[in-house]
């Protein structure tokens, strides 16, 4: 080598030997003596020394170093307060991240020297820096949390049904199991309790065939808030399916006599039961569906059912639907009759019902379709929702226990335009479930009619097909594209091109992968809407194989409680579902009065008489109790045993005490003074926002008066603290004095009703209609 | 060795051109999670108001605050009052955050109205009651458009 190259030689492993050196200290440097940390540490120091100044104060010394809080029984180092230096600091409420204040007061519930912050927000609590510390680096699975996202962190201490500030979390895990996600899938500690669709035993007797075919094809046509997903089924399929349904039947329903009824008796019967407080039954002045959205929508129940079905699902619907909220009527024979006639009538689409007339009639079921359908039923996964017969298998979609702690490299993403990250995986996959799915590519191992055939065997309409014929390569094919076209995976009006196999192969892979038949997905469409799928996305990000090290940190639910359900009124209970609209102690729900204290709130002779004859609250509004014709004795006793036992003997002690000292003529001036009439009708006067003070509602004639039904030690302590004893209500809280509600309660009291005759008010009064 | 860097400029530099020119597309769940979130503090107590507002106040003051509630058909009936509406230009040209305080709070008599309307003070407390009052002021006026001139 001649020496003046050798000396370049030298001169550059020397330059880039000293570069090297020089590019190692500068790291090191910058990585111990110029870290982002320590800015951000200096800019809260000199916040600290600001504020100092400001009011007076010698600045105390603020060291910048590293700091950790550790967490023993997690095995947990956080780092974040390295940067994240004012997260407790309540000055620091507008100052921009990272020294911001945490947000809201979840801080005084979960302190950061007890908590952390990474079993919350995740991230990699061990960095010092930003990107490696919030998880934005190659093979960190648990990336940052933030927004809603937090709240799927919640479950690894919180047990509750309702988890506080976890609205969307609670939300979520509740839609997990009322859209039927548990049914197909393991979720855990997220257990069925009942299934999300209704049982099926009896659907032979209950629907008409043409109506299942147009439901299974399009649930969303019959019901359009139902919960039913599309499961995208070819018409040969749907007919199938339908025929296989139609043979369970119910032989004392096909065994009854057609029910022919009186429209208008119905018509009052229905008026009566108020169906529509659960159900929506008409539309309003401006055409907008009109009821309540607790059972379904009835506006096309006639094109559905048939009579004999609804005339026994009246007379007890606990039969066919355990678990409903709808109570048992104590409908006569005929009142059954009169109102299934109404419901025929009343509730049925004409135009749906003459265009089914014309419709031909399909052909016989054969046993072949039956057993066609019976397989479709299994490899469907009906069973997920749906109780049909005892051997139901439950379908097995993949095991979600632990879907939260997925790792993203182990998720399928296909040729998806999706972020790879956890929660947009969850999120594509609830609203577009196909398109995460892979295109099925053919072996190289095997000819491609082979491939293909196999990738088709798993479909429904093949599982009891043969095996490949021989022949050459292009017969194969033809013969696959033939079997496609007549069990309706493929349209009918395709060609497949005529050249050689390869160009065939490819062709026939593309229209079969474009059609979806290839890895078939068994998931279907729900048609979820942003909110619900953004819901169950944060539900299931929840369920994740960390928990609580011990005990000490886990928070269990409390305990419903409800009332002894086994005394003679649970079996009342049972029986006329109380608890569909009110709410005793923790159970139960809000749309009438609370009972828990029924008996310390209302007169025992009122509520006898309120349960022969329920009657509206309020002068605008005609819903109100149904009209349940209880016999006497039930009656009785409800009224006997709320007064005895739904009572708390600490309500209005202070009424007991000084009850002479009440003078109803103050009272009066007060009610006049505080403006009570801008929600309480006082005879012909007053607003419609709380309970009128004089019913009289012309449609229930036997309305009382308000000191006919309360009691004054419960109206005392009501007008102490309305949000005491109701948290929603609306009633202001007049920090009224002792004796202005001693006078108040005595003046409410002398309000009776000179027409009420305690209990012995006439009963079972047809409910008069509104005139128009 | 001079092929060895080259090598590795290049593939730097294509690394680097495939991250800037990737089309990330925006994730729909995670603009949906962080909707509430990165909100400011005025944004947030005007939430929280209109919350209060259409809990407390909407059965007489309507949903838009157009005194058209569910009750106020009755009230003008029976007792001849109507329940303010908070969307008319001369009501919002005269109120203050002072007149308004003290209306809610202490009740209508406080400032020269009906006893109709209740004092909210203890029901709500400050807070609530100032969240209140920022929504108010945030419901536009009903804006009535000049005569054309031709």
């Amino acid at each position: 080598m001649r020496s003046s190259s050798v000396i370049w030689m030298k001169i550059l492993l020397l330059i880039s030997s000293l570069s090297c050196l020089g590019y190692l200290v500068a790291a090191a440097y910058q990585e111990n003596f110029t870290s982002s940390w320590r800015g951000y540490q200096q800019q809260y120091a000199e916040r600290l020394t600001d504020r100092a100044n400001a009011e007076g104060q010698t600045p105390r010394d603020y060291a910048i170093e590293v700091r950790q809080i550790y967490l023993e029984d997690w095995g947990i180092i956080d780092r974040c307060v390295i940067c994240h230096v004012g997260i407790d600091d309540p000055a620091m409420r507008d100052q921009p991240l990272p020294l911001a204040v945490h947000p809201g007061d979840l801080l005084k519930s979960h302190p950061p020297d007890r908590f952390g912050c990474t079993i919350c927000h995740e991230g990699q609590g061990r960095a010092t820096s930003k990107d490696a510390a919030h998880g934005n680096v190659p093979f960190w699975t648990k990336p940052l949390l933030t927004g809603d996202f937090v709240q799927a962190s919640c479950t690894k201490c919180h047990q509750e049904e309702e988890v506080p500030q976890a609205p969307v979390l609670s939300r979520g895990r509740k839609l997990l199991v009322e859209r039927g996600c548990v049914g197909c899938h393991q979720m855990g500690k997220i257990e069925v309790t009942e299934k999300a669709g209704p049982r099926l035993t009896s659907i032979g007797s209950k629907v008409s065939r043409k109506w299942l075919v147009k439901w299974l094809a399009n649930p969303k046509d019959y019901l359009p808030h139902g919960k039913m997903p599309r499961y995208d089924l070819k018409p040969q399929e749907v007919d199938a399916l339908a025929d296989f349904l139609m043979t369970f039947r119910h032989d004392s329903i096909d065994a009854m006599s057609e029910p022919v009824g009186d429209y208008d008796a119905g018509a009052v019967v229905y008026r009566e039961g108020q169906c529509i407080v659960c159900h929506v039954t008409k539309l309003d002045h401006a055409d907008k569906p009109l009821g309540g959205e607790i059972g379904p929508n009835l506006m096309k129940l006639g094109n559905k059912v048939n009579s004999k079905w609804l005339a026994k699902f009246f007379k007890n619907p606990h039969e066919f639907l355990p678990h409903t909220k709808m109570p048992r009527y104590h409908f006569s024979d005929k009142e059954i009759v009169d109102l299934t006639q109404f419901a025929m009538e009343e509730w049925v689409d004409y135009d749906l019902l003459d265009a089914e007339e014309i419709e031909p009639e399909p052909p016989a079921a054969t046993p072949h379709q039956i057993e066609s359908g019976k397989r479709l039923y299994a490899e469907t996964g009906c069973a997920g929702c749906h109780d049909l017969t005892d051997d139901d298998k439950k379908p097995d979609g993949p095991d979600l226990t632990y879907i939260g702690s997925t790792p993203v490299h182990q998720l399928t993403f296909g040729d998806a335009p999706v972020r790879h990250t956890l929660p947009d995986f969850l999120y594509t996959k609830l609203k577009k479930p196909r398109s995460l799915q892979r295109a099925f590519r053919l072996s190289s191992t095997e000819s491609p009619s082979e491939s293909l055939w196999r990738g088709l065997r798993p479909l429904a309409s093949f599982s009891g097909a043969a095996n490949l014929p021989d022949g050459s390569e292009s017969q194969r094919l033809k013969w696959i594209f033939e079997r496609t076209q007549k069990s309706g995976v493929l349209k009918a009006d395709l060609e497949m091109p005529t050249n050689n196999s390869g160009i065939q192969a490819e062709w026939l892979l593309q229209e079969l992968n474009k059609s979806g038949a290839l890895n078939p997905l068994k998931m279907p469409d729900f048609q979820l809407s942003d909110d619900d799928a953004a819901a169950l996305t944060i539900a299931m990000m929840s369920l994740s194989d960390v928990s609580a090290p011990s005990k000490r940190f886990e928070v269990r639910p409390k305990p419903k409680t409800f009332f002894n359900t086994q005394d003679g009124f649970g079996e009342l209970e049972r029986r006329y579902r109380c608890a569909s609209c009110h709410k005793i102690r923790d159970s139960g729900e809000l749309l009438a009065s609370d009972l828990t204290w029924e008996g310390s709130r209302a007169n025992r002779d009122w509520l006898y008489h309120y349960m022969n004859n329920p009657y509206s609250m309020r002068r605008t509004i005609t819903i109100a109790m149904p009209i349940f014709h209880f016999p006497d004795a039930e009656s009785k006793f409800m009224a006997d045993y709320m007064s005895q036992v739904f009572v708390d003997r600490q309500i209005g002690i202070g009424w007991q005490k000084n009850r002479d000292h009440a003078d109803p003529k103050r009272g009066q001036a007060l009610f006049n003074e505080k403006g009570c009439l801008a929600c309480h009708q006082l005879h012909s006067k007053g607003g419609d926002v709380g309970p009128s003070l004089t019913t009289q509602v012309p449609e229930f004639p036997h309305g009382t008066w308000v000191g006919d039904k309360l009691r004054g030690e419960w109206i005392y302590d009501w007008l102490k603290n309305p949000q005491a004893m109701l948290p929603d209500t609306i009633e202001p809280n007049l920090g009224l004095s002792e004796q202005e509600r001693l006078d108040l309660t005595a003046f409410l009291l002398s309000l009776k009703n000179p027409e009420f005759s305690g209990n012995q008010t006439p009963k079972n009064e047809p409910l008069k209609k509104r005139p128009k | 060795m001079v092929l060895l860097i080259a090598t590795f400029i290049m593939a730097g530099a294509i690394r680097g051109w495939q991250k800037t020119h990737t089309e990330i597309p925006p994730s729909e769940i995670t603009a949906l999670a962080l909707s509430n979130h990165r909100i400011d503090r005025a944004t947030e107590a005007r939430n929280r108001g209109q919350k209060v507002f259409q809990h407390y106040c909407a059965i007489c003051h309507g949903q838009e605050g157009k005194g058209d509630g569910f009750n106020a058909t009755t009230l003008e009936a029976t007792m001849k009052v109507k329940p303010r509406d908070f969307t008319s230009p001369q009501f919002q040209q005269q109120m203050t955050d002072e007149s308004l305080y003290a209306a809610i709070a202490e009740g209508g008599t406080s400032v020269g109205k009906s006893n109709l309307m209740p004092a909210w003070h203890k029901t709500l407390g400050e807070k609530k009651i100032r969240d209140t009052i920022a929504y108010l002021k945030s419901i536009q006026p009903v804006v009535t458009k000049p005569a054309a001139t031709e």
